[in-house]
């Protein structure tokens, strides 16, 4: 086990001025899960890569347990990585596949039986041992692929969208199977996810990033409950958090006829920032639909699921029109079509955003 | 019910005709042209199809998968590196998967048909196995493909002169990236050598042979490594000579040629470090140095390794054309003759000797491979019908890349296995 420190870590795509990672900084603690999360292109992969000696640091270092692993070939960094396409021996048993490795690396026959027996047994796969890949479900053979990453005992287990062949039950399942044996085994994780319900649920903490760059490292709370930027607060939580932007007044902003109410200190904020526009945002459980005060909005949508419901609905017309989601209870829901009012919860949070920076204000 | 969706590309009406409305699990003979072929266990189901003349690889997988693995089988197609054709991709929304659709590799065969073929532990021939998936993976990296899971048993071979060529068969977990890192080759090469050290130990296990041969094998696996650099490096060399040595240049150039590498071009430049040296930096072409030369002065398509062979024979009948004439004879007038008067009468007689099996150029590069190990044993030139006996009576020597010719002859066809016991 060992604690990860990338440094201003840099890789610059081939043929190309873009940087892949760009002025990567991250403490990950010994023992601690932490997800890399991000769309298509954050770099949240080729960052992952880079810790596994996959891909060039070109800038910058990255430590492991302290030692700088720059030029350091990946066999010798100590780490095993799991991905989404692993490729099991189909003529092998379950046993034969997580034993290979160590047979190649000269362990002794009893060892390795004693190895690949305590992984089975933290995977739940005893009963399987003696089975072939083809008899097993996808949950499982994505487990007897992590075995064979666990026998070898690692300082790292690197996971690079590990779930994403699984369907989605069972990514649900065996992501929940992930987390807990990262627990138990206590092995420092860098799991890479595009999902960013899987990043929440699995992670100690959340790395997450777009266009190559970090844009928070927190916990899911954190990161839920006081987002860095407009990015992660649009990225994060689902349905997505209702982010729109217009003008200040001198008691909110307007949203269309009506006025969006803040308080006296997030109006304060705007002004110490000199704004007459603002990016503001709302949760959906934040909001709630009332007779009167909030912003006028008519719907568009009803979601129900059954122990809650979702309105979709949106306030103003044109260029001036924004769409709003608030959380309802479904038995009290309003129908398509209604003109109906929202307004914030009186705990409820509303977190101001930069209009063009995107970073937070309040 | 929703219908599939179908994109071949070659639509003949045989592939057209095939069930694709039903799941690759309940196609069977009479109704679909099957065929049994041996290649032993798969992650997926896998068919083979007789239609139009050809046989097809069918096998069903996940969607997302199939449509990556035929985008992946198209890259390395335009880029002309050996691997399985792609012929279509079908995806069945109903079952909720796909059936990729490949072109067989005639003449192609699985290792465990050789070994399987010829007395137990063979390392002359293991070490050709080794040296062609070197030559792959290499020629993928040049051009950026990362394999992820290469293995004796993603790969088929087929005879090259006494060489093999190693063909690509599986790109499910393969990308195809501007340019690999060193990481990423590195880690391509520890994935081989893990994959290929299992299956010369499945193969050690099947025969029977010792546990402690399983050492040895997992050693020549990893010897895998050193082919794989030797080659890499000096593919990528660029060495530094002084102005007045810039002749040396040639002997780089030879180097590449002797391996069948063309050179696209060659650039001499000022050395940062010491101006006063040249750093030589060849741009490597194709692997068909030979093949192309022999293709230009006969018009034969032969692949590298025979071309290599077929290219000295003609040199040597050359050299006794001018012999006999007292003066030199070009190359193009050499080639004109010993192709009339040397190769099509011996070609045709070494395949006959052989029963017909691989092609008939093969069989006459077997030929002269063979004279050559029974001329050199016997200190002298035994001549081509010694050689012809030999081959006839396959009284040849059991490394020879001539024996390797047992594993042409197709499996017969077979009940098709049960995937587990």
């Amino acid at each position: 086990m060992a604690a990860i420190t990338y440094k201003n870590a840099s890789c610059i795509y081939e043929g190309s001025d873009k940087l892949a990672v760009d002025n990567l900084n991250l403490d990950i603690q010994d023992g601690e899960f932490v997800v890399l999360v991000g769309p298509s292109g954050s770099g949240k992969s080729t960052a992952l890569r880079m810790l596994a000696g996959l891909e060039d640091i070109d800038e910058g270092s990255i430590e492991i347990g302290g030692k700088d692993m720059t030029g350091v070939p990946s066999k010798d960094r100590d780490i095993a990585m799991v991905f989404q396409n692993y490729a099991l021996y189909p003529n092998k048993t379950v046993a034969e596949n997580m034993g290979f490795a160590l047979k190649l690396r000269g362990v002794s026959a009893e060892e390795r039986r004693k190895k690949v027996e305590e992984a089975a047994k933290v995977l739940d796969l005893t009963e399987h041992l003696d089975r072939k890949p083809a008899k097993l479900s996808g949950g499982q053979r994505q487990r007897v692929a992590m075995g064979r990453a666990i026998v070898r005992e690692p300082q790292v287990f690197c996971m690079d969208e590990p779930l994403s062949n699984l369907d989605a039950k069972l990514r649900v399942q065996t992501r929940t199977q992930i987390a807990a044996l990262q627990r138990r085994l206590g092995t420092t994780t860098v799991y890479v996810t595009h999902d960013q319900v899987e990043a929440m649920t699995m992670g100690d903490r959340v790395a997450v990033l777009r266009f190559g760059k970090l844009q928070q490292f927190a916990s899911p709370n954190e990161l839920y409950d006081r987002p860095a930027n407009a990015f992660v607060a649009g990225f994060i939580g689902s349905p997505a958090m209702n982010l729109f932007t217009a003008s200040v007044t001198s008691d909110g902003v307007k949203l269309g006829d009506s006025t969006f109410e803040l308080e006296r200190d997030d109006l304060a904020k705007i002004s110490q920032a000199g704004l007459s526009e603002v990016t503001v945002g709302v949760r959906p459980e934040q909001l709630e639909v009332a007779e009167s005060g909030g912003v006028e909005v008519v719907v568009d949508l009803v979601e129900d699921l059954g122990a809650e419901a979702y309105v979709y609905a949106h306030a103003g017309s044109g260029s001036d029109g924004v769409e709003l989601v608030a959380r309802c209870n479904p038995r009290t829901a309003p129908r398509l079509a209604d003109t109906v009012r929202l307004r914030r919860h009186p705990e409820g949070a509303v977190h101001l955003f930069h209009p063009t920076s995107g970073e937070r204000l309040n | 019910m929703r219908a599939p969706e179908l994109r071949l590309r070659a639509p003949t009406p045989g592939l057209l005709g095939l069930p694709w409305d039903r799941p690759l699990s309940e196609w069977v003979v009479p109704d679909v042209p099957l065929r049994d072929i041996a290649v032993g266990m798969s992650r997926h189901l896998v068919k083979f199809v007789d239609a139009d003349g050809h046989l097809w690889a069918v096998k069903d997988m996940p969607p997302r998968i199939a449509i990556k693995e035929y985008d992946v089988l198209r890259r390395l197609e335009e880029m002309g590196l050996p691997a399985v054709h792609p012929a279509g991709l079908v995806l069945q929304p109903e079952f909720e998967t796909a059936i990729l659709v490949t072109r067989y590799l005639e003449g192609s065969w699985q290792y465990r048909r050789l070994f399987m073929r010829l007395p137990p532990d063979q390392p002359r021939h293991r070490a050709r196995l080794l040296d062609a998936m070197a030559g792959l993976l290499v020629e993928l990296h040049r051009h950026g493909v990362f394999w992820g899971d290469c293995s004796l048993a993603n790969t088929l071979f087929s005879r090259d002169g006494q060489l093999l060529q190693a063909w690509l068969v599986d790109a499910e977990t393969s990308e195809v990236h501007p340019r690999l890192s060193r990481g990423q080759r590195r880690h391509d090469l520890e994935i081989l050598v893990e994959n290929v050290a299992e299956g010369l130990v499945d193969l050690a296990e099947r025969l029977g042979l010792p546990e402690e041969m399983h050492q040895t094998l997992i050693g020549e696996a990893e010897q895998v490594q050193v082919r794989y650099e030797t080659l890499w490096d000096l593919l990528h060399a660029e060495p530094v000579f002084g102005f007045a040595d810039r002749y040396r240049v040639e002997g780089t150039i030879r180097r590449l040629n002797d391996l069948g590498f063309a050179v696209d071009e060659l650039s001499l430049q000022p050395d940062e470090s010491d101006p006063s040296r040249m750093r030589v930096k060849v741009a490597v072409g194709d692997r068909r140095y030979h093949a192309q030369h022999l293709q230009e002065l006969t018009g034969l398509d032969v692949g590298e390794g025979q071309a290599a062979i077929l290219l000295g024979d003609l040199h040597a009948y050359q050299a006794q054309l001018a012999r006999e004439a007292g003066h030199d004879v070009d190359e193009t007038t050499a080639a004109r003759l010993w192709v009339i008067e040397i190769l099509t009468p011996y070609e045709q007689l070494a395949h006959e000797v052989v029963g017909y099996r691989g092609t008939a150029i093969q069989a006459y590069c077997d030929l002269l491979e063979v004279r050559w190990l029974l001329s050199e044993k016997a200190g002298r030139d035994v001549g081509t019908n010694k050689a012809l006996a030999a081959l006839a009576g396959d009284v040849i020597p059991t490394d020879s890349a001539a024996k390797m010719s047992v594993a042409e002859v197709p499996t017969a066809p077979f009940a098709v296995l049960e995937m587990d016991d």
